[in-house]
């Protein structure tokens, strides 16, 4: 069991309290019957907005602290893209993949809880110019413009890390959309102190996701949307995936994993590693892993 | 004539401010208030709302940086910035229903508000996923964006007005324009021409331009303060004529003719509903601007903007006409009031005609 452990796939979980769920899971994908791990890393109030600074071109140091916990990152730069001796050695030994790593990352919900959800307590509603299930209350509008301008200025912080991510190498990145809101009005008034109607605090979420749908797809990164699966006729989750009004039930993060396996699976070519391969094919060749400063062959 | 027939001459006995020689002539231009002293009194307690032409902005401005409780039905919500908040044209008057030029105008929102009345031709769309409200074109002055919320703005929309009227005290009502363009469907009357400028398509079948007369004025100021006084039987209504020329007539006459017949119009149908009804009170704007002397500081280069000078005699006039003791202010400032919920700093004045000509003009760049 420990082999297999130490050769199973890994998949990076990072982000707010929505990445707990995934702690510790251990199965096999069902595509390919390899072992899969997750490594899940919580980072405490972690949001949309404060995970890069567009300003200083900087990411909150927890998030880097995360990656270079997890090895990905060293001095600044991808390790699985690393041609230096050291990064190399530290791969080997700690039997990181050959292949860029499975990023998933799980923000937006304290964004829209934090700094949202407040905003229209029980006095507005709002209308978004795309089809939604839920009712429009009798309630002050907020104008779609101002909700989208609150949105998109919660994500671009988000969207501009993830691009310096994808420059950096990292280009299997997965943003999990924000899991659907607890039905159950009591634990929001307990959570937050105010009460925000179940069609509007679920109408926010659907709209934050659009959003930020548009600008992952723009950017050329993969969502991972299990709403379909886990909310009903109306759109509201469904009792079964509730855990604590907060987050989704582990069988809901599991079910999150197979999606991204299958999407990862589909997309087989993003995990090529040409300077590992290189490497490799280097030591098959009776020569050293990396080639020396002078260009000769040690 | 002997001296008991000239005692009985009726002039005789006329007060002060009823002969020009005593009350205008020589007299310092800030003391000159046009107005007998009015039974009608504005307390800190007193909830007032206004509405009418861009000079109507005025009264809210100065309402507010008077410390009085200006009455907000429609405020801005209050994480919206003061940009946002203005951009969606939030207080600027009591509820978001914009530039109020003609009577028929008001007349016509009052009775939308108590849904007796429903315009068929009032939505638009440019074509390119913005819908606008012709009735309140620059509401938002980027559109909505779609039809299911511009409608359902529209219906909170009046819902506030109907609060507004049901539950205000005063509302001071500006008269501007007595030209407008109204529906050949259904006789609803715009703020804007559609389709020049900011919405709509024009088109001489569906919109037709109307110049008002006195006896239409006063019979819709007539019908839209007897529909107030069903709504809120206590309400009370400053009727006032605003000083500032039209920026365009669509009459075959000189724009200076043109003004001074509407703003005849206006003053004569102020004048006539003042007298019918005990609720409405005139207050003389108009006359303190044009009629004091001094057209010169009051109006700018332009001939046409009132300058902070005549807005602040007119201020004047109205708060020692209506107001309340600076002391009773003093304590309503520190006292929070339904209006304190509209926090909008005033960005200047928002009026819909302006931009609609700007609008024009800019097209018209653009043509060539």
């Amino acid at each position: 069991m420990p082999e297999v452990a130490q050769s199973a796939l890994p998949i990076f979980v990072i982000g707010d309290s929505h990445a707990l769920p995934f702690k510790n899971m251990f199965f096999r994908d069902r595509w390919t019957g390899q072992w899969v791990t997750v490594r899940s890393k919580y980072i405490s109030g972690l949001t949309a907005h404060d995970f890069f600074s567009p300003a200083t071109r900087e990411f909150l140091p927890s998030v880097i602290a995360c990656l270079e916990y997890e090895g990905l990152i060293r001095d600044g730069g991808a390790t699985h893209l690393s041609r230096n001796e050291i990064d190399f050695s530290i791969a080997q030994a700690s039997g990181l993949p050959v292949t860029p790593p499975l990023l998933l990352f799980t923000v937006g919900d304290i964004d829209i809880r934090g700094t949202m959800l407040p905003m229209f307590g029980d006095q507005y509603d709002f209308v978004p110019p795309f089809e939604l299930p839920y009712p429009l209350l009798d309630r002050q509008i907020i104008p779609w413009d101002i909700v989208a301008g609150v949105i998109e200025s919660r994500l671009r912080p988000f969207v501009e890390g993830l691009k310096q991510l994808q420059i950096a190498g990292f280009n299997r990145l997965y943003v999990q959309l924000v899991v659907p809101p607890t039905a159950n009005e009591e634990r929001i008034r307990q959570l937050h102190g105010i009460h925000c109607p179940l069609s509007v605090r679920t109408k926010l979420v659907s709209s934050f996701n659009r959003i930020l749908t548009e600008a992952m797809e723009a950017i050329g990164v993969t969502t991972i949307d299990i709403w379909p699966q886990v909310t009903g006729a109306e759109g509201y989750l469904l009792p079964d995936y509730e855990l604590d009004g907060v987050h989704l039930s582990p069988k809901a993060a599991r079910m999150q994993l197979e999606q991204l396996l299958e999407l990862a699976v589909n997309c087989l070519w993003e995990s090529v590693n040409h300077v590992r391969y290189e490497m490799f094919y280097r030591m098959a060749c009776g020569l050293a892993p990396i080639e020396s400063e002078t260009g000769s062959v040690s | 004539m002997n001296r008991s027939a000239k005692s009985s001459c009726p002039y005789f006995d006329l007060p002060d401010s009823s002969r020009w020689d005593r009350i205008m002539a020589g007299r310092p231009l800030l003391e000159i208030n046009p107005h007998l002293p009015s039974r009608l009194k504005i307390t800190p307690a007193t909830r007032v709302g206004s509405g009418g032409s861009c000079f109507a902005q005025n009264i809210t401005t100065a309402l507010r940086n008077r410390g009085y409780n200006y009455f907000v039905t429609e405020a801005a919500p209050p994480f919206l910035s003061n940009d946002d908040a203005i951009k969606n044209s939030y207080g600027i008057f009591s509820a978001r229903y914009g530039n109020l030029y003609t009577p028929l105008q008001w007349l016509q929102l009052i009775q939308r508000s108590m849904g007796s009345f429903a315009p068929r031709d009032q939505f638009w769309s440019d074509g390119k996923g913005r819908f606008f409200d012709l009735m309140r074109p620059r509401i938002k002055p980027q559109g909505f964006s779609s039809q299911l919320e511009m409608k359902a703005d529209e219906r909170q929309h009046l819902r506030a007005v109907k609060a507004l009227f049901e539950q205000v005290d005063v509302f001071v009502f500006t008269l501007g324009l007595t030209e407008g363009w109204q529906s050949t469907v259904d006789g609803a009357i715009y703020p804007t021409c559609p389709g020049c400028g900011s919405a709509g398509d024009f088109d001489t079948s569906r919109y037709v331009f109307r110049n008002f007369s006195v006896a239409e004025t006063t019979d819709h100021l007539s019908q839209a303060i007897k529909l107030l006084v069903l709504l809120n039987p206590a309400i009370n209504v400053i009727l006032t004529v605003s000083p500032v020329p039209l920026i365009a007539t669509m009459e075959q006459r000189h724009v200076l003719q043109a003004t001074t017949y509407s703003k005849s119009v206006l003053r004569v149908a102020a004048e006539q509903t003042a007298l019918a009804f005990d609720n409405v009170h005139y207050f003389a704007s108009f006359e303190i601007i044009t009629g004091t002397g001094n057209t010169q500081s009051y109006f700018a280069d332009d001939r046409r903007s009132v300058t902070q000078d005549g807005i602040e005699h007119v201020m004047k006039c109205f708060f020692e006409l209506y107001g309340a003791s600076e002391s009773s202010r003093h304590i309503e400032r520190n006292t929070p009031t339904i209006a304190s919920s509209a926090t909008v700093q005033n960005a200047g004045i928002i009026c819909d005609e302006e931009e609609f000509f700007r609008a024009v003009a800019e097209a018209r760049e653009g043509e060539r």
